[in-house]
């Protein structure tokens, strides 16, 4: 048996495995079913879906290698599921967004140190954020070697968020930190406060880091559909429709990127090792910046350190691993408000992260790109 | 390789400041091996960047991204302020 049936048979078992975590573990189905399913397609001993004039391939052409449509549309829908409420009302909780994309950067050092090439190592750093789209974007833009890779690592750990974090929850915080209580007053946040507020990320964040604004502003212009009271037809109908219907175009359209010889490198199993260092370091560094900052906070002002580790972009499952945890520790805890701050900021701070990496690196790989084409028109 | 390209193409390359000349000359060889855009990109990447400018890269994005996101807390803040006196239908 040829080495190449054997790497077509494996993803043929990788894909039933998806088909198997979607349907009955109820992991991430909307993307690992067509992810499983396509994985079938492309590696059928003699499959035409890897031709150019075939769906699969022409779904990747057009959703995520011309324009990257397909995340950025996603984008919408996430962005119309989100409520930014917690957030403007506590602005503080927006500083563990930063704190928590810590595990981005470490683990891309960490990537490159063992020789990974740039444009890799940030690829991978990205999967700790715990945000898929983010991680296809920036993957796709920087031409990584191991997009297909990232994305099934970034989306399989989102999916693992209520097993990993926990762990390393309890790992970074003694039982009396995680006892903390804390204080929520509500505050109600104005309709026009709501309105404004996706306006003025998007301004802010296109002007800091202009290759960050396509996907903050379709993240926020999906949460203005949510918020200007006006479309809420539409903006049902991207939180029900749209955001299901585009992931499961991705999970197909990512599949020609599936194929065995292609994808079985022992590289994807460092890409696997790293993801999840990327997402235990993401979880940790918004926990040590809270334990940080309490050392500079009146006894009665401490803030319960678990309210970090919701400062990624796995949202809501972040917050209410964080609230399980909280209550675990003590009873009358009542962390969810303030973890839901953390976790949409931890969204910002995620897609920011994926630009302003992006800018440092895009215009290199344009350049090399441009002299591509270049030689391709004469060669 | 670098000789197969219209000057005015390869002059358009270096003006940007990304790529030297050898470096051209590496994509064309890599092109005329048939190889992917990704392994091209990798390759000219790490010849560029030693693997420690990861670090410069990541710290000054990180601090980029936290200086971006105060910038936001102070926008939040005032934004507060301002509606703070508004009736309008709180959600």
């Amino acid at each position: 048996m040829n080495t190449e049936l054997v790497y077509q048979l494996i993803m043929i078992v990788v894909g039933l495995i998806l088909i198997y975590l979607a349907i009955k573990k109820d992991m991430e189905p909307t993307l690992l079913l067509p992810m499983g399913f396509g994985a079938i397609l492309v590696n059928l001993p003699g499959s035409v879906m890897l031709q150019d004039n075939a769906i699969l391939q022409w779904l990747y052409n057009v959703g995520i290698e011309s324009a990257e449509a397909f995340p950025l549309l996603l984008f919408i829908g996430i962005g119309a599921m989100i409520d930014f409420g917690p957030l403007i009302s506590k602005p503080w909780l927006i500083f563990i967004g930063a704190a928590g994309q810590g595990g981005i950067f470490i683990s891309m050092m960490i990537a490159a140190a063992l020789g990974f090439p740039l444009n890799d190592a940030a690829s991978i750093g990205i999967i700790g954020a715990a945000d898929g789209p983010t991680a296809i974007l920036v993957s796709q833009r920087l031409s990584s070697n191991y997009m297909a890779a990232i994305l099934i690592v970034a989306y399989c750990y989102m999916a693992l968020v209520p097993l990993i974090q926990p762990v390393v929850l309890k790992a970074t915080t003694t039982k009396k930190e995680r006892a903390i209580k804390m204080h929520y007053s509500a505050a109600s946040v104005s309709k026009t406060t709501r309105i404004i507020f996706p306006i003025a990320t998007t301004v802010v964040c296109g002007i800091l880091a202009p290759d960050s604004a396509a996907l903050v502003g379709m993240l926020m212009f999906g949460n203005l559909l949510r918020e200007c009271g006006v479309l809420d037809n539409l903006s049902r109908a991207a939180q029900d429709m749209l955001s299901p219907l585009i992931t499961l175009m991705l999970g197909l359209a990512i599949s020609p990127m599936m194929s065995g010889p292609q994808l079985i490198q022992p590289e994807t199993l460092m890409i696997m090792a790293f993801g999840l260092v990327a997402f235990i370091f993401d979880t940790a560094c918004g926990v040590i910046f809270l334990k940080i900052v309490n050392i500079f906070l009146p006894k009665d002002k401490k803030i319960n350190p678990l309210i970090g580790g919701a400062g990624i972009s796995a949202f809501p499952m972040s917050s209410r691993v964080v609230q399980k945890v909280g209550i675990e520790a003590n009873k009358q805890n009542h962390l969810l408000p303030f973890a839901l701050g953390a976790n949409v900021s931890g969204q910002i701070a995620s897609v920011l992260a994926g630009g302003l990496l992006m800018s440092t690196l895009l215009p290199h790989v344009t350049s090399v790109t441009n002299a591509i084409n270049a030689f391709g028109a004469v060669l | 390789m670098i000789e197969k390209l219209d000057s005015a193409v390869v002059d358009q390359l270096l003006e940007s400041g990304e790529l030297t000349e050898a470096q051209i000359d590496m994509v064309g060889e890599m092109v005329a091996e048939g190889k992917q855009t990704s392994e091209i990109v990798s390759a000219v990447l790490e010849e560029n960047y030693h693997a420690s400018a990861a670090v410069g890269i990541g710290l000054s994005s990180w601090g980029l991204l936290a200086g971006a996101l105060g910038i936001l807390f102070v926008v939040l803040i005032v934004l507060n302020k301002l509606t703070s006196g508004k009736k309008d239908d709180n959600n």
